[in-house]
């Protein structure tokens, strides 16, 4: 696990001069209004960047629910870790996408739907009328929403870790990583930031790339965490009939 | 200079094709193969898009301008985030706004989510949240609203704001044609229930599942599994096609205006609620296959009203009930292509055949024909038409095919202007419409304390027959009828009278009109043809002929009478003269020849061979006397004399049957109208001539304070202080708009037939109203009881409830409120004409 931690932080690291450039904006005009120079910029910093992670891990912790659950029901057909390659597969072809766009070439323009961007901006519309403490977590926590690639590969990857817990630690990784830099935008040091070159976007797609290229070649789980009262061996997968014995062979996988 | 200004700058400084674009919002270089042709903004990835978008939304785009200039200072938030800051700009004022009386603005929006009579309440507090705002008006069917603000307290972007808070998102109404809203809202309704049914089609497999489980066992994983999903999917049902219901409860208890969406949004509450508590403590039953069978049915049952209510009211249309559904549009390769009405655009040419309605205001381009065009000026005569020539919107096309080219279309015709303004009045509450929306506003709490007992009543036996027993009251009550019931059938029969000629401004004159009272008629034109006649003819007949020469350039109903009365002859007439409030003096065929009143007749001729008596007796028969002077001898006196209508008689006779006093007011001779009364059998003391219009106001306004229902028949022009005064005017003659100004009917057809179906609609709409009101009664306390005692399943109730207003509508639709008219039948009730005069050979 601690490598995958240790991977995640870097890329994380790299990747945030594009976090600077897209959600700078959100922490600047949260830590920055006129009616918080009153507040101390510790405090707005501090609940900014919890309210992202709050909502960062609570995204990743349902996504990790919905992988639990996925793995569950392949067990039935006998694929083992399928919502870990289901995961690697959509950074996979995200990365892949975004390496073509790079390169030039014209792909049809996704849409995203205008009902969700309308549920982001109401919540800003909110967060406004907040007091600034309130207003910065607020703000925070709504970044989760904004449809960011970066963001949801790391959140796909966490889906693969095939239950809450682990998926929280991959989230808590990227955003320890994106944090520096963030920080240094709201405190006013934006010219302290380098406009990051055009190696970069390349750099943490070809990074993507590889976390699921391996992950595929590997097909193996980080963890042995597993659903309680589900054994994660084949061999004692989950049953309808009581009748059936509880070490009899799964029929799928009997020869 | 800004980040966008930047980005243009950079463009145009660089030749080099292969040079990067910058994000408009991070500054990063877009990738090659994302960059929007053509845009004016450009992003890296969707994120940044949606980032610039948010921004732009709460108002802030001073943080570009301050990013690029500094990139360290603060920028100034927006005091307040300004959603549809676009409502206050100038250039909207102008195009979307119309400035009305007293300083104030008027401005109209198509709404989202309008789909039932407690919208229109809902809407219509709109005055009493918004300062500043004096009124708002609904029109359902088209999901328009029409508000009055005044621009010194309150901005229509607040007003706007105000509006979606409630969960009616508005749109400037210009912006789209009613046409596109409705297919915009059908399509959003459509996917709503496309997605309900997936969430329930799923959550109906898992309960399969689970159900077998349970008599046959589960393991507990499974179990968790399978829960755990139909919590996931029946979560998804309630917060996405089930938001409907939740937004439009909470705009209801925001406003204190209980709506329907109250108990359902209860009852989906109480079981959600209760499903996702037992799904997390694994425990206990789970709701959420009747939730979102539920939802589904609701939304279905939603969709088929509201095309059904759509139906109803489109069917009397009150612009298509004088101008047609389509046209024939003829293109540039003079191809004729058939368009409906409301895709004409002005500058289209449109091909009008015979017998055929104009659809828009226009010019002639080609053609000559005869126009009908007595909806709107009254005048039932066709006015010839040829190139160059003006046509409005709503005439009949006589004769031949013409080409007229567009200058006004749809609601901006004249005609479209008058049917607004009749709708616009429509909305007029009467008392029946005020009763019933109190009512229904009590429906719904005393609905939500019968819940509150059924749940308490159903807990120590049953808590599972609790919840079920509760929601199947919930969803089962329908307070719709109540809200419906009135405006369908009024607005029935307002545009179901429209189709007949008669205008209606407003559902309380049609109110009033089932209190029988005083009907105040006018004479000419109600009583009689309105067209004068030479009735009676005393004297040489062949003096007629000289007369109608002399009378043939004369615009006056006494000429006109004259000319019809005689053959038509070669004759001319020369050194014409008139002589005001005297008569007219011409040669014809070397003769002196003078027409005109009998003192001037006397003074001019030396012979007389009429003697005074004979001018008496024709007074006497109501009838006016003109003296024709040829060559200095009075030879002839006719009778100038407006006919009775065949009909007029039975007519009156039939008002009395329903309880209404007759009584004639004229600006005509006294004794004229009283012999017109004795000839109908009106008591003398109840025909009243030589009225001024100053006379009658004061008359009606006497009438008026015996508190009974005073209703006046009049010019729409002339009379119109008198209509206005009376508790419901009739406009029989004059222009429809200045008519409506006064009145509160307006008829374009002539004679008592149209007075005696307003007479008959009032009570039948008001017993439709009331027979609405039984249906909605019994069914709600039927339906109501037998979910109380357990006897229906929530999914049941779902299924009837759209049955109730469907069974309203129906109702409705089906009552005739508005009566067909009476047959003719071919009687005369004039007295017939002495020394009529014969066919007279030209001298």
């Amino acid at each position: 696990m601690m490598p995958l931690l240790g991977a995640i932080l870097l890329a994380s690291l790299v990747g945030s001069t594009h976090c600077v450039g897209m959600c700078g904006a959100f922490v600047t005009l949260a830590v920055g209004a006129p009616d918080a120079r009153a507040v101390s910029a510790w405090r707005l910093q501090s609940a900014y960047h919890l309210g992202r992670l709050t909502t960062y891990t609570s995204v990743v912790a349902l996504a990790g629910l919905i992988g639990s659950s996925i793995d569950l029901s392949a067990m039935l057909v006998g694929v083992q870790n399928l919502a870990l390659m289901v995961s690697a597969s959509l950074v996979g072809l995200f990365a892949s996408f975004r390496l073509l766009a790079l390169a030039g070439v014209r792909l049809p323009r996704h849409v995203f739907p205008a009902a969700w961007t309308r549920l982001v901006e109401h919540g800003h519309r909110a967060a406004w009328t907040l007091t600034p403490v309130p207003r910065a977590a607020a703000i925070g926590a709504l970044t989760t929403l904004l449809p960011c690639g970066w963001l949801y590969a790391f959140v796909a990857i966490a889906l693969g870790m095939g239950g809450p817990a682990p998926a929280a630690l991959v989230m808590v990784a990227f955003w320890i990583g994106t944090v520096p830099l963030l920080a240094a935008v709201g405190m006013g040091a934006r010219k302290l930031v380098a406009r990051p070159g055009s190696f970069i976007p390349v750099a943490t797609t070809v990074v993507l790339l590889l976390i699921s290229a391996a992950t595929l070649a590997g097909r193996g789980r980080i963890l042995g965490l597993t659903l309680p009262g589900v054994s994660s061996n084949l061999a004692g997968a989950p049953i309808c009939h009581p009748a059936i014995a509880a070490d009899a062979p799964h029929p799928l996988t009997t020869p | 200079m800004s980040v966008i200004e930047r980005v243009h700058h950079d463009q145009l400084l660089r030749d080099d094709p292969r040079a990067a674009l910058l994000c408009t919002h991070c500054s990063l270089d877009v990738p090659p193969g994302l960059i929007d042709e053509g845009a004016d903004h450009q992003f890296c990835c969707q994120g940044c898009r949606a980032a610039h978008a948010v921004i732009h939304s709460c108002g802030l785009e001073a943080y570009y301008r301050i990013l690029s200039t500094s990139g360290d200072h603060a920028p100034t938030a927006a005091a307040a985030p300004r959603a549809f800051e676009a409502y206050d700009d100038p250039t909207f004022t102008s195009l979307y706004t119309r400035e009305v009386e007293g300083n104030q603005r008027e401005v109209q929006f198509t709404l989202d989510g309008v789909h039932c009579g407690a919208c229109l309440w809902l809407i219509e507090k709109l005055p009493v949240m918004v300062p500043g705002v004096t009124q708002a008006r609904l029109h359902i069917r088209a999901g328009l609203v029409s508000i009055v603000l005044d621009p010194a307290i309150v901005k229509v972007s607040a007003v706007a704001s105000a509006l979606a808070t409630l969960g009616y998102t508005p749109h400037p109404a210009k912006e789209r044609s009613i046409r596109d809203h409705r297919t915009r809202e059908d399509r959003k309704l459509l996917i709503s229930i496309a997605i309900a049914g997936a969430c329930a089609g799923n959550v109906m497999m898992l309960a399969f599942a689970l159900y077998g489980g349970f008599f046959d066992g589960m393991s507990s994983g499974y179990q968790w599994l399978f829960r755990g999903l139909s919590a996931a999917l029946g979560t998804l049902s309630l917060c996405w096609p089930g938001a409907v219901f939740f937004r439009s409860a909470l705009a209801s208890i925001r406003t204190k205006t209980p709506n329907i969406d109250v108990p359902i949004v209860l009852a989906l509450l109480a079981g959600g609620i209760a499903g996702v508590v037992n799904t997390i403590l694994a425990r206990g039953e789970l709701y959420f296959d009747s939730l979102t069978m539920l939802v589904l049915l609701l939304l279905f049952g939603r969709f088929v009203s509201h095309k059904h209510q759509r139906w109803a009211t489109d069917s009397v249309e009150l612009l298509y009930s004088i101008t047609p559904f389509s046209a024939r549009r003829i293109n540039a390769d003079a191809s004729i292509t058939d368009v409906p009405a409301e895709a004409l655009a002005v500058g289209d040419i449109v091909e009008v055949r015979g017998n055929e309605s104009v659809p828009v205001d226009g010019v002639v381009v080609s053609g000559r024909s005869s126009i009908n065009l007595s909806l709107l000026s009254g005048e039932s005569r066709g006015v010839s038409v040829a190139e160059g020539s003006n046509v409005l919107a709503g005439g009949i096309n006589l004769a031949s095919p013409i080409q007229v080219r567009a200058t006004a279309t749809g609601q901006g015709t004249r005609a479209g202007r008058l049917m607004q303004l009749v709708g616009d009045a429509a909305a007029r509450r009467a008392r029946i419409i005020r009763f019933t929306d109190a009512i229904a506003g009590r429906f719904i709490l005393v609905v939500t304390l019968l819940a509150a007992f059924t749940f308490l009543w159903w807990l120590p036996r049953s808590t599972s027959a609790a919840i079920d027993n509760t929601i199947a009251l919930l969803i089962v009550t329908c307070p719709c009828a109540l809200g419906l019931a009135a405006p369908i059938a009024v607005g029935l029969t307002i545009g179901r009278a429209s189709k007949d000629g008669v205008l209606i401004k407003g559902g309380d004159a049609l109110e009033t009109l089932a209190t029988p009272g005083t009907i105040i008629l006018d004479k000419t034109g109600t009583l009689t043809e309105g067209k004068p006649r030479v009735v009676q003819l005393i004297g040489d007949p062949a003096a007629l002929a000289l007369a109608a020469a002399l009378e043939a350039g004369v615009s006056h109903p006494v000429a006109a009478a004259i000319c019809h009365a005689s053959p038509a002859c070669d004759l001319l007439a020369t050194s014409i003269r008139h002589e005001a409030g005297v008569g007219v003096s011409g040669t014809v065929e070397h003769h002196d020849v003078f027409v005109g009143s009998e003192a001037a007749a006397l003074k001019r001729a030396r012979r007389s061979d009429v003697a005074p008596a004979d001018f008496e007796a024709l007074r006497a028969q109501g009838l006016s006397p003109v003296a024709i002077v040829v060559d200095a001898t009075l030879t002839t006196a006719i009778g100038i004399g407006d006919r009775l209508r065949p009909e007029a008689k039975r007519s009156i006779a039939a008002l009395r049957a329903k309880g209404w006093n007759i009584e004639i007011l004229s600006g005509d001779h006294d004794g004229i109208v009283k012999a017109v009364g004795a000839s109908l059998d009106i008591p003398q003391e109840s025909c009243h001539g030589g009225a001024t219009p100053e006379a009658k106001l004061a008359y009606i306004n006497k009438k008026r304070l015996d508190a009974r229902t005073i209703v006046m028949v009049g010019d729409g022009v002339n009379d119109a202080a008198a209509l206005a005064a009376a508790s419901v005017g009739i406009a029989v003659q004059g222009g429809a708009e200045a008519s409506l100004a006064a009145a509160d009917i307006y008829i374009s057809r002539s004679g008592l037939s149209p007075i005696l179906q307003l007479i008959d609609a009032g009570p039948r709409t008001l017993r439709t109203i009331h027979a609405i009101l039984a249906v909605s009664l019994v069914y709600n306390i039927i339906a109501g009881a037998l979910a109380m005692t357990g006897t229906i399943h929530p999914m049941i109730a779902a299924a009837l409830m759209p049955l109730s207003s469907l069974s309203v509508i129906t109702v409705a639709v089906r009552s005739r409120a508005w009566p067909k008219p009476a047959k003719r039948e071919p009687t005369a009730s004039q007295p017939p004409m002495r020394n009529a005069p014969r066919s007279i050979p030209c001298p």
